[in-house]
Order: C-alpha cells, then sequence, then structure tokens
C-alpha cells in the first residue's frame, strides 16, 4: 500500500560511514554552521548542540543504517523470481490454464480502448494480489490502543475475502496514527461530539462561503492559531485536499517548488496543479536543497533566464515511511538566507512532537513566525478529521478569498470540528486538566522505550530517535506479509508497506506509537515482534548496542 | 618548380599554408564567450533577488473578507449574523440534515467509533461501516460496486486521474463544475472542451477524432477517450441530455464519466438520478460519482460502476489512498440516509413538485431570467441582457440586493425574513458570469413584497430547503371580493387588449389602475380606464411591447383594499411561439400569460397565493428600475417601462 509517493535515491548513494552505520542521510549547511563531523554512533549520545554552533537545541539522532549486501541481492533475487512466475501465470491465463480471477470488461465494449493497460496490472495481479490480506482489514471497534479486527478469510487465493463473521478481540494497535490517544469512543471529546451532533446534525450542505460558515469553524480556527502561536489559521475539511487545493492558490506560473523527494503524495499534487517548476532534492539533505537554492536564484528560470518570481520549500515534519524529522533550523536558516517561502507539513508531528505538543516547531525551539505556511492535519493526533493552514493574517486572508476549499467544498462537519476543539484545548491544558501533557509525554516515553528495544533486539529501524514512527526494515517482499499475518496472528496489527511505497528493495513494517500504550503493551508487542524476528530472520542490524541498564 | 617561381609568389603561398594549418588548429571560436561566475558574484545575485510577496499585499482600507457567520444548524431555518433567517442557500434538498434519524444513528455510531479514524483506508482505516455504505450504495444505485471517499470534492478529482493519463483523450462539457476541472488538470490529459450540452458539438469533436485515429490508428489503440458530464449542472441547473450520450459513447467508443453530486437524491423516481430520469442503463455509464453533502446531508462522495472499473481506484485514486478514511460516525449517518431515501420515495416527486412551483412562479421577471431545468432544486436568476461590462453587471446586481437590503433591515421587518447574503458567488466559467443565485433573489424579492403588501407572510417550508409556499392568515375576503380577477393576456404587437376587473362589495370600491405598481397613466387615444357596472376596465391600443408588464387592480373602500393582478404578454410578430409544453398548460389552465398560467395549475395554489406570487414578481420589477436610475445604467427605461410613484 501506498503512503508517500517516493523517487528515493538508490541506496548507493548514501553517505556510508565506516562502521556499516549510516549517519543521517543528509549533511549540512555549507558555508554557514560549524557542522563538520558526521555522527555515526548513536549509541554515542551525540548532541548536536555540542557540534552545532548553537543551531540544534537538543539531541538529534536520526539513523539509516545501511542495507546488508546479501539481504539487498537476496531482496532483488526475490523480486526476480516474483516477477518470473508472474509472466508464466499470466501465460497460463492467457491460454485459460489458470482460472483468471480479474474483473473483465463488459462484452458491449470488448472493443473499446482498453481501460488499463496490461502491464499497469502487472504487479498487482501477481505481486501485490499474494499478499493482499495484510492492507485494508476492517476493524469494527475504535482504533484506539486495542482494536477489534474482523475475521476474513479467502478462498480464492486474495481475489475475494469473505467475512466469517467472527472478530478477533483485543487486538495491539501498532498501525493507527493515533499518537496522543485521542482516538476514544468515551470521555469529554465524545461528549461534546455528542452534544453537537444532537444540536447540528453531521453536515453542513453548504460551502464556508455561502451558508457553511459556522461560528464552530471560526472558534476552531482562533484555537488553532492560538496553539500554534500564529496570526490566523484556516481549517479545511480534509488533510489532503488542504495541501492539494492550496498550493496551487499560493504558486504559480515562474515559481519555483522545492520538495523533498519524500513528500507525501497530497504534497506532490498540489505542487503539480500548481503550474510552478518542481525541482526535488535529497531527503532531509542541506547540501541538496542549498545547492538548488543557489543554482536557482543565479541562473534564474530556464531558457528565459528571467528570476523566479517566489521560491517554497515544501517540506514535512515527520515523514511517515522513514520515521525522520525535518532539519528546521538548517531549513528556516537556508530560507532565511536566500529569501524563500516555507511550507511545512505537519501531518504527522503536530500534538506529537515538542513539549506541548505543538510539532515540530516547538520540539526544536524556534519561532512559528519563521515559518511562512504551517500546515497540518487533525486526522492523527487529534483523533478527527480534516486540516489546517496557519499563518500571517495576509496570507489567510488570501486563503480565504482565493482558496479553492472555501468556494468549492462542503465545510467540515460539526461534531469533528468539536472533537477537534475538545481534543486541542486539553492538549493547551485548558480543559484544566492536565491530561494533554500526560499524554504527550507518555508518547515521548513510549517512543523513546520502543525504538531503543527494538534496537536491542537487532533490528534495523529507520528514523529520528524522538519520532513516534517506527519503521522496521523487512526488506524481502516474501516477509511483507508474512511478518503481517504472523503479527496478527500473536493480536498485534501493524502496518506493512513495499513498493511502491517505498524504494523496492526497501520494504517495511511501521509501528506508530500512542500515548494510549501502556508500558505492558509495548512489552507485549516487542515480545512478539522478537518472536517474529527470529522466525523471519528479520534482526538484520550489524551494530550491537549495549542494553541500558535501567 | 620551385625556382621557378617567383619568390613573392612562394611568401604568399607559405603564409596562406600557415594560416591554413593555424586555422585548423585552433579552438573553435564562440558567439558567447562562456565564463562561470565567481562565487562573488553568485553572493551578489542572491543578495539582489528580491521575490515577491508569498500573497499580494492588499491596501489597509481593503477590508479582508468576512464570511458570514452562521450560529446554530444549517437546517431551515438558520441564524445569520445573529439574525434568523429562512434557508435557501444550503444543498440539503431531501431535509436530512436535521433529521432526528439521522442524528441518532450517527450518534450511536460515535458512542462506538468516537470520531476519527487515525488511518487511510489501507492501514486499519476501514471499518465495518464504510463496508457497510459502500455496499448500500452500490445497492441503492444498482451498481456492482462502490467506493467511498472522505471529502465530496476530492471524488471526482481523483476519479478522473486514476483513469485518464498523459496522453488520453477527455471530451468535457464547458459547463463542468470546479471540482471535474481540477482532476482534469491533475489527469495531464488533452482535454476537449464542448458547448454546453451541445451534442453536436461534441459530436464534431468525435468525428474530428474519428478522422486524426484513422491517420495514426497505432496511438488510437492505446488512447483512452472519456466524456465528463454532470448529471445536474451545478453552473447552470440543466440536466445532460443522456440519452444522446449515451448513443454517442457507442458510436465513437468513448467512456462516459458522469458526475451526479446534484442530481444524486433529486431526480428520477427513486432518487438514482439522472439515469434513473432518462431510464437509461446504469450499466452503460461507466462510472458514476457523487458527493454525500448534499442530499445525504453526511461529508465525503462516492463512486460506483462495475467492478471492473471501480475497483481500480482502489488502489490509484490518490484521494482515497492517501487521505484519511471517512469518519464512521458520517458513514453511519449516511447509512441512515439512505434508509430514509428508500423507504419514502415520495420525497422525491415533493422535491421535483416543488422546484417546479418556485421555478414557474419566477418566471417572466423582466430584466432576470430563470436558468436551468424546471425540476433543478438549485438554479439561477440572470440578467437577461447585459450591461456589456462585467463590472455593470456586478453593480447592478449587488445594487438590487443592496436595495432591497436597504428597505428591509428596518426594525419593522418581520422576524422570519433577513438580509439576503452580501457575497454573489461568481462561477469561473466565463460564460456564467451574469449568474445571481437564486436563493439570494428570493429572498429579496420575498423582503420586498413583505414590506409592500404590508401583511405577515408566513413560510411554510416542507421537505426542501429550495421551494417556499407562501400562505397568509391576514387575509380576509368579507366584504370586498373580486368577481371577477383581473385577467391574463398575451398579444401581438400593434393589437388592442382589454383588461377587465369586477368586484363586488360594500361600501362602493374605488378602483385604481397599477402598472408594475406603478399607477397608470392614461394616454389620449391609446390608453384608457373607463367604469364599468361592477368594476373597471383598462383598454389599451396600438401595443408595444413595452406594454407588457402586471397589470393590477386595487379596489379600496373605507374598510379595506382588494387586489387583483393580470399580466398582459405583448409578443412580437404574429403568432404565439410557445412550444408544445407551454400550450399544454394553456389549454388545460385556460389563462394567458407568459408565465403566471402556470401557477394556476398547481394544485396547492389559491386566489391569494396568486395574488402574492403577481405581488412578489412585480416587486422584483420595482427594486430593478430603482436600481437602474441609481447606478445610471444604460439600461435605464427602455427595459423596463415603469413609472415612478414615489
Amino acid at each position: 500500500m501506498t503512503e508517500s509517493s517516493v523517487k528515493k535515491l538508490s541506496n548507493g548513494d548514501r553517505c556510508y560511514s565506516t562502521n556499516g552505520v549510516k549517519p543521517g542521510k543528509n549533511g549540512c549547511v555549507k558555508n554557514h554552521y560549524l557542522y563538520k563531523k558526521q555522527h555515526c554512533y548513536p549509541e554515542e549520545k551525540i548532541y548536536h548542540v555540542e557540534h552545532n554552533g548553537g543551531l540544534y537545541k537538543r539531541p538529534f539522532n536520526e539513523v539509516f543504517e545501511e542495507t546488508p549486501m546479501l539481504v539487498a541481492v537476496l531482496t532483488y533475487m526475490g523480486y526476480g523470481i516474483l516477477t518470473i512466475f508472474g509472466y508464466l501465470r499470466d501465460f497460463l491465463r492467457k491460454w485459460k490454464i489458470e482460472k483468471c480471477q480479474n474483473a473483465t470488461e463488459r462484452e458491449e465494449q470488448k472493443d473499446f480502448v482498453p481501460l488499463y493497460q496490461d502491464f499497469e496490472n502487472f504487479y498487482t495481479r501477481n505481486l501485490y494480489m499474494r499478499i493482499r490480506d495484510s492492507w485494508n482489514r476492517p476493524i469494527c471497534s475504535v482504533p484506539g490502543a486495542k482494536f477489534d479486527v474482523m475475521d476474513r478469510v479467502s478462498y480464492d487465493y486474495n481475489w475475494t475475502f469473505k467475512y466469517t463473521g467472527k472478530v478477533v478481540k483485543d487486538v495491539i494497535n501498532m498501525g493507527s496514527y493515533n499518537y496522543l490517544g485521542f482516538a476514544e469512543n468515551h470521555g469529554l471529546c465524545v461528549d461534546a461530539a455528542a452534544d453537537v451532533t444532537m444540536k447540528y446534525g453531521v453536515g453542513v450542505s453548504s460551502t464556508r462561503r455561502e451558508m457553511g460558515n459556522l461560528g464552530k469553524h471560526e472558534e476552531l480556527e482562533k484555537l488553532v492559531a492560538r496553539f500554534l502561536g500564529v496570526e490566523a489559521a484556516m481549517a479545511f475539511g480534509m488533510g489532503f485536499a488542504t495541501n492539494s487545493m492550496n498550493i496551487p492558490a499560493l504558486v504559480g506560473k515562474g515559481c519555483l517548488i522545492l520538495s523533498d523527494e519524500l513528500n507525501h503524495a497530497s504534497l506532490v499534487l498540489g505542487a503539480r496543479l500548481s503550474g510552478a517548476t518542481i525541482r526535488v532534492f535529497k531527503h532531509n539533505n542541506m547540501q541538496s536543497l542549498e545547492k538548488l537554492l543557489k543554482d536557482a536564484i543565479v541562473h534564474g528560470q530556464p531558457r528565459t533566464h528571467r528570476p523566479w518570481k517566489k521560491i517554497l520549500i515544501l517540506v514535512e515534519g515527520i515523514y511517515s515511511m522513514e520515521g525522520s524529522i525535518i532539519r528546521l533550523p538548517e531549513v528556516i536558516a537556508l530560507k532565511k538566507k536566500y529569501k524563500a517561502f516555507l511550507y511545512l507539513d505537519e501531518a504527522h508531528s503536530i500534538g506529537a512532537l515538542g513539549p506541548s505538543g505543538k510539532g515540530v516547531v516547538e520540539y526544536f525551539g524556534l519561532d512559528p513566525k519563521d515559518v511562512d505556511i504551517m500546515m497540518g492535519t487533525f486526522t492523527k493526533s487529534f483523533g478527527a478529521a480534516g486540516g489546517y493552514i496557519g499563518g500571517k493574517k495576509e496570507l489567510i486572508d488570501y486563503l480565504f478569498t482565493h482558496s479553492h476549499s472555501a468556494v468549492y467544498a462542503t465545510s467540515m462537519s460539526p461534531p469533528v470540528v468539536e472533537q477537534i476543539i475538545t481534543s486541542m484545548k486539553c492538549i493547551m491544558g485548558e480543559d484544566g486538566t492536565t491530561l494533554g501533557q500526560d499524554r504527550i509525554k507518555q508518547l515521548a516515553e513510549n517512543t523513546r522505550y520502543f525504538r531503543r528495544k527494538l534496537q536491542e533486539m537487532g533490528f534495523i529501524i529507520y528514523g529520528n530517535s524522538d519520532s513516534p514512527v517506527v519503521p522496521l526494515m523487512l526488506y524481502m517482499p516474501a516477509k511483507i506479509g508474512a511478518f503481517g499475518r504472523e503479527m496478527l496472528k500473536r493480536n498485534i496489527g501493524v502496518v506493512v508497506v513495499g513498493f511502491p511505497a517505498t524504494p523496492i528493495i526497501e520494504s517495511r513494517a511501521r509501528f506508530c506509537l500512542s500515548a494510549a500504550h501502556t508500558k505492558e503493551m509495548l512489552d507485549t508487542a516487542l515480545r512478539m515482534i522478537s518472536e517474529v524476528g527470529d522466525l523471519l530472520q528479520l534482526k538484520y542490524s550489524r551494530h550491537s548496542l549495549v542494553p541500558l541498564l535501567d | 618548380f620551385f625556382t621557378q617561381a617567383p619568390a613573392y609568389h612562394l611568401i604568399l603561398e607559405g603564409f596562406l599554408i600557415l594560416w591554413i594549418v593555424r586555422l585548423l588548429f585552433s579552438k573553435t571560436y564562440k558567439l558567447q564567450e562562456r565564463s562561470d561566475l565567481t562565487e562573488k558574484e553568485k553572493e551578489e545575485l542572491i543578495e539582489d533577488w528580491q521575490p515577491e510577496p508569498l500573497v499580494p499585499l492588499v491596501s489597509k482600507d481593503h477590508s479582508a473578507p468576512k464570511y458570514d457567520i452562521v450560529s446554530g444548524p444549517t437546517s431551515h431555518k438558520i441564524i445569520v449574523n445573529g439574525k434568523q433567517c429562512i434557508n435557501f442557500a444550503s444543498f440539503n434538498f431531501l431535509g436530512l440534515l436535521d433529521n432526528e434519524r439521522v442524528k441518532n444513528k450517527a450518534l450511536t455510531s460515535l458512542r462506538k467509533y468516537g470520531v476519527g479514524t487515525c488511518g487511510p483506508r489501507g492501514f486499519y482505516g476501514t471499518f465495518d461501516v464504510h463496508l457497510e455504505l459502500e455496499e448500500r450504495l452500490a445497492k441503492f444505485m444498482r451498481t456492482e460496486e462502490a467506493i467511498i471517499y472522505s471529502y465530496g470534492f476530492a471524488t471526482i478529482a481523483s476519479a478522473i486521474p486514476a483513469y485518464s493519463k498523459r496522453g488520453d483523450i477527455v471530451f468535457v462539457d464547458e459547463a463542468a463544475c470546479f471540482s471535474i476541472q481540477k482532476g482534469l488538470q491533475a489527469s495531464r490529459s488533452n482535454i476537449k472542451y464542448f458547448k454546453h450540452n451541445d451534442m453536436d458539438d461534441l459530436e464534431r469533436l468525435l468525428k474530428e477524432l474519428e478522422m486524426e485515429d484513422k491517420e495514426n490508428p497505432r496511438k488510437a489503440s492505446v488512447t483512452r477517450r472519456f466524456i465528463v458530464v454532470e448529471g445536474l449542472y451545478i453552473n447552470s441547473g440543466d440536466i445532460c441530455p443522456l440519452p444522446e450520450l449515451v448513443q454517442l459513447k457507442y458510436k465513437y467508443k468513448v467512456r462516459i464519466l458522469l458526475e451526479e453530486s446534484l442530481s444524486f437524491g433529486v431526480l428520477g423516481e427513486h432518487g438514482r438520478g439522472v439515469t434513473e430520469h432518462f431510464g437509461v442503463n446504469i450499466d452503460d455509464i461507466d462510472l458514476i460519482s457523487a458527493n454525500m453533502e448534499n442530499s445525504l446531508a453526511s461529508i465525503g462522495g462516492f463512486c460506483c460502476g462495475r467492478s471492473f472499473v471501480i475497483d481500480h481506484q482502489r488502489l490509484s485514486g490518490q484521494g482515497y489512498c492517501f487521505s484519511a478514511s471517512l469518519p464512521p460516525m458520517l458513514a453511519a449517518a449516511a447509512i441512515e440516509a439512505l434508509n430514509i431515501m428508500e423507504e419514502d420515495t415520495d420525497i422525491f416527486r415533493l422535491l421535483q413538485d416543488k422546484c417546479k412551483h418556485i421555478h414557474n412562479a419566477l418566471h417572466g421577471i423582466s430584466g432576470l431570467k430563470v436558468v436551468g431545468e424546471s425540476i433543478s432544486p438549485a438554479f439561477h436568476l440572470q440578467l437577461e441582457k447585459s450591461t456589456g461590462s462585467r463590472e455593470l453587471d456586478v453593480k447592478l446586481l449587488r445594487g438590487i440586493i443592496d436595495y432591497v437590503m436597504d428597505e428591509t433591515i428596518p426594525a419593522h421587518c418581520p422576524p422570519l425574513l433577513c438580509q439576503p447574503q452580501k457575497e454573489f458567488h461568481w462561477d469561473a466559467n466565463p460564460l456564467l458570469k451574469h449568474i445571481v443565485s437564486f436563493r439570494r433573489q428570493l429572498f429579496m424579492v420575498l423582503n420586498k413584497a413583505n414590506e409592500e403588501l404590508n401583511v405577515v407572510l408566513k413560510f411554510k417550508i416542507e421537505g426542501s430547503n429550495y421551494v417556499i409556499f407562501v400562505t397568509s392568515d391576514t387575509m380576509k375576503c368579507d366584504s370586498l371580493t373580486f368577481l371577477e380577477q383581473v385577467n391574463n393576456i398575451t398579444i401581438v404587437q400593434g393589437q388592442t387588449a382589454t383588461l377587465h376587473c369586477k368586484v363586488a362589495g360594500n361600501p362602493q370600491p374605488n378602483i385604481k389602475w397599477l402598472k408594475n405598481d406603478a399607477p397608470v397613466v392614461q394616454e389620449q387615444g391609446r390608453i384608457s380606464i373607463r367604469k364599468t357596472e361592477a368594476g373597471s376596465r383598462l383598454r389599451i391600443q396600438d401595443l408595444d411591447t413595452t406594454d407588457t408588464g402586471y397589470y393590477q387592480c386595487v379596489a379600496s373602500n373605507s374598510r379595506e383594499t382588494i387586489t387583483s393582478t393580470g399580466v398582459l404578454f405583448v409578443k412580437l410578430g404574429q403568432s404565439p411561439t410557445a412550444g408544445s409544453n407551454y400550450n399544454d398548460h394553456l389549454s388545460r389552465c385556460s389563462v394567458a400569460g407568459p408565465s403566471l398560467d402556470l401557477v394556476k395549475c398547481l394544485e396547492v395554489s389559491t386566489l391569494q397565493h396568486d395574488v402574492y406570487l403577481h405581488k412578489l414578481l412585480a416587486s422584483i420589477n420595482m427594486a430593478l428600475l430603482q436600481m437602474t436610475e441609481k447606478s445610471g445604467s444604460v439600461l435605464a427605461r427602455k427595459k423596463f417601462d415603469i413609472h415612478l410613484v414615489h
């Protein structure tokens, strides 16, 4: 399944260090900051604050361990074998030796131009279909720390599923983006949402511009602005659309977009729809970004050599597939030096990072005013749906008139808005409790604990040590399905991801930590992961981590 | 040989040879000397570069746009900026938004699942409710499969690029809505616009393509083609000619993608949309997309069709794969709304009846025309004739609204009514630039009428937000009554028209004639008013088209005043040119008139209703006129031949 649109550099391009541990996939700002040394020993407790001229106020440990050569070779072989068998089976299907399970075109339309080209579906038919049961598993409870999964079976090799009616109860949920545990069916938020449902109903049936601008929406926007520490904010009904419909309102022809190669599909779509020129820099690599910025300003637009109208840098706070955190202090330094604008997508980081949950800006102790466009979603930490954009008042006023979403799209559902308001107030401590603060702390603790334990077990874990998104590398295609199934057998729901959401050899499992996870749950999960890890031989890591005594 | 040659010759040749050698070995010279910029120069360039501001600067006095704030639910009655109003502005066609059953179902779901899903469909964001809703929608629409999206706007905008890629060809109606256009933009296909609802134009384009295909059959065999149309166009209120489209589909082998956001739950006997309306086999349409935000009064959208087509979106629909799934409570609400739609199919008929009613009632306002199908629950009032410049048009339209607003804002304004929305909704499509939304106009008409009549109108709203019934409980018909209402006349230019009215009552009433609310001024030899036995007669000779209007007979005595209105419609040319449908109504209703005849046919209308409707329509004329005077527009008097009273 796909989560971020990826065109990632091949593994060989990365910075290697001598002991086989890749340091952060990036360098530093060349001329400005005294960031001389590549840190390759995460266990050394390296604090960038010591080495980096005060740019980082907190430790920044980001590790991407190199793929072992043997594993890489075996993975490619795996895909090779799958492809050969794919062709063989296609051949058999063509000669009707194997039953073709595909849905087919209507008889009446057989002579139309085919709706899909054959090779488009090769991957789906021959690779995805084998492990299709690892995704879209329906659940029938609140997606909290534990959920209930509907049992399903397939009698035709995953082409169709039958629901047995049974329910697998109390599966530990390591897959949902429920960072602060606000996906609940009882408590303050739900009660508030229930009242609003009875008062307002669930829909609005009008757009913001017309009769869909409820007082609730305005209340939400004021609260979001206050929460983020920006002048104003605007909320939208869908996180994906927040990106894809607002970027075109901000930049257009003659503008340049510098986009991280691992940016989410919505940012990519927004950039494409805008009509601006798009250039991609290596993931979280500041040298690559600086080079692009410099070249862009020096050379101007291609062919005409006119200067660019504006340059917009698109980055995310936490990358959902890598677990990496954006090097925001360096990005801001670059943005200031080159007078570019910064669009920060905090879909995963809002609520999940920073001492009071205000995202990656607070995590690094930066000023929100330095980020021109603060974007984020309500889906994850707030347990609701939708997205927002925060920034200067001029920006928001402009968006109110020019955003496609305000004019053409139905406004947000009132109970959803209420859920966001209540949960946000809870995080801010405005409900008079320390519940929100406790959850943020709990999440940070869970993250550290879980990441450390996995590393100790010898798994290859990507990403920043503070990131609640934890990718565990599986590499081989056969292990994608196996890991997902084995974990579910042990009552743990995990997300497994393969090509095309990741580079072809870097298939992985992803855990999302939540403040709702208790230590017992994490320990159970870790025990099971270790068990399955031994079973599937997933403990690839070749650098030893000395278990802490604590 | 060398000795024979003169020395100078040898020297010259020697030079020439040397020159050639030099040319051969010298570097090819460039027109432009390439020199890389030094670091310092680069620094300077970077220093010099000044980007445009992120958003255009607006002057301080240009105040930020303020949306009207709605407090409370957006049901039939709505509180806009603190004032209670009747809601004619939301797409809650079936009135399911504040349905208790829907709310309760949503609440049950909320108590079970919470609000958010915390994940996309692939990663534990699929709930049993989603599967149920997909199954129910497929069943309701009688298709094999349905797929739901979490945002109405993103539905068609994601569906189009899932099928149509770069190099493919899409034929699209030029009035297509904004989300279709975004979808087309994202698909990066080759887009060909055909004239709105013009099948000949579409066929012309298809033929052109056929010719091209013959020249390059190899390319043609891999170029997918699609027709993208809306069932009911939000930009014009028209219905697409689906049967013709299906014919073209098979003739030219093009697939049809149909957007039904407005027609789903509105058209057809069971609310299945435009396919049911025309009786077209739903399998002939490759993909139907609609949102659940209008009739279903929830959030989100869906696509339905054959599994062969729909299933593809589960991996290729960007808005499906990459976005968090629909909150289960919203899906549960949609399921309950579907239940209601299936149980009570009368609501669709009721809605359509009301649409027709109001549509007819709004016809014939001079200067403005109603655009769109009469069964469309959302339609536009358009300026009949543009002033030529967009600004002037906007000014004129805005002025009409402001005029009525000014009139009705005062405190004596009945509490049910309030100011219409100030903002106009201008569509991006240039064709439709003179459109002002029906709902705001209606506010205005109602307000104006209300003030002039000086009675309290009660608005009874049923089923749909878009249709009103006008009733009155202050209307008394005790002593003064019309024995004969003012007749409606449709007549050709140059002839003579006579309007009668007969009144019975005690004391003897005094009768006045008004044309479009202004007193009729007698003209020597042309316009005459004569008292008859029990009433009055107005005769107009040598009719001109400018005589068209609402003629009102006002009978008053010391106790009360009653009015009756008739319509005089003066046509150019010789014979009545109305369509068959129109004639139908004429024969059935035995009244003649451009528009109001239909009103009389409606079972709900009584005498009083007509009077009010006439009054409503007359008042809009008035507003128009006064506005033209104020704005000094060239439209002036020619268009609305109305005399000012005040």
